[in-house]
């Protein structure tokens, strides 16, 4: 049996930031959120994808997201667009995560530059 | 483990947590419509609910249990009172109540020096009576139903509210009023303070409170009991 999907800590703020990221682009609901990020992370990143909607919701009530249920191909489904605040945020978080990408390269490369050795 | 059941457990999840009805409503109805998707992955728009279970449902879609705790999370994330039930419900109460009964006095007594003169009836003097002994209630009436509505509505631990009212109920019932309108010059009484343990009037004030708190537990029970619905509507095939 497939291990269980959900999301791990280390994951933390990461499917914010990818779902506001894809939402910026185009207006999706939720199983195509899923779908995409499937896609471009190509399998990657995988979460338990009813734990998106929570996330969803959450970004709605802080006022990242807007909804409104249409329909999508003959079905009604809810589909979420960013608000301006969310592409704000969208912004911060972007910056946020490139530091700290850069300051984990730096750890894994090895640069100690500005460091003082240790006994 | 079919579609339905995944839903039936995650509705039952989420009752247990005490998820607002209107919340566990809206994220049943996306998720039937995302398994409605799943079920209609790879073309195959004859697949049922029974073959989406042997894809595995809950590997794919998470366990009911961890989708209901994050659901619960992020509508409890949104509630000051819910992420703080003890500063919300013990220690705000008090000085809430203070400030309620300084705005509510300065009112009354803004209304009194306006107002002024001699009662010219028994009629006006009665009341003014009532209206100035209500500085015993009202505060402590409104307070009590401000908590009752926090807690409704974030879906805080009903025993943090509870204490919280009968908080406010004994200090309503501490406060003392005296008051007799003038009959000549400088003989009217307005007195404000604390008396403790209460004189007989005063149980009347830690009374008023208490009923209202009995009456709002017994709403708010019926309330989440009737929230504790049942099974979604079956997803389409």
């Amino acid at each position: 049996m497939a291990p269980r999907r959900t999301n791990p800590d280390y994951l933390n703020g990461i499917p914010e930031l990818l779902i506001l990221r894809l939402l910026s682009r185009q207006p999706m609901h939720g199983y195509e959120i899923v779908q995409s990020l499937a896609i471009v992370t190509n399998g990657q990143l995988e979460f338990g994808e009813g734990c998106i909607y929570p996330l969803l919701h959450r970004l709605e009530m802080d006022g990242a997201l807007l909804s409104r249920r249409q329909q999508v191909r003959g079905r009604s489904r809810v589909v979420y667009r960013v608000s301006a605040k969310g592409r704000r945020r969208l912004g911060s978080a972007v910056q946020r995560w490139n530091h700290v990408v850069e300051a984990v390269r730096r750890v894994l490369e090895g640069d100690t530059h500005g460091c003082t050795g240790v006994a | 483990m079919d579609a339905q059941e995944w839903l039936d457990e995650l509705a039952s999840e989420l009752s247990k947590l005490r998820t607002p009805g209107r919340y566990r409503a809206r994220i049943l109805g996306e998720l039937r419509d995302h398994l409605e998707e799943l079920s209609l992955e790879k073309g195959d728009l004859n697949m049922s609910t029974e073959a989406l279970s042997q894809k595995n449902l809950e590997c794919r879609v998470g366990p009911p249990t961890e989708v209901a705790r994050m659901a619960h999370e992020q509508v409890s994330h949104r509630y000051f009172a819910a992420r703080h039930p003890i500063l919300t419900f013990l220690f705000l109460p008090a000085p809430v109540l203070i400030l309620l009964w300084v705005a509510y006095a300065a009112v009354l007594i803004g209304v009194l020096s306006t107002v002024g003169g001699y009662p010219n009836s028994r009629w006006t003097e009665s009341i003014a009576t009532v209206v100035i002994h209500s500085l015993a209630y009202i505060p402590a009436i409104v307070l009590t139903a401000g908590l009752a509505r926090l807690a409704s509505r974030s879906q805080a631990g009903l025993e943090w509210w509870l204490s919280g009212s009968i908080l406010v109920a004994i200090m309503a019932g501490m406060l003392l009023v005296d008051f007799r309108m003038p009959t000549a010059p400088g003989n009217g009484v307005f007195q404000i303070g604390f008396a403790f343990p209460p004189g007989l009037s005063q149980w009347m004030q830690i009374v008023v409170p208490l009923g209202i708190t009995l009456c709002c537990w017994m709403l708010l029970l019926k309330k989440r009991s009737s929230q504790a619905d049942p099974a979604p509507p079956p997803v389409s095939e």
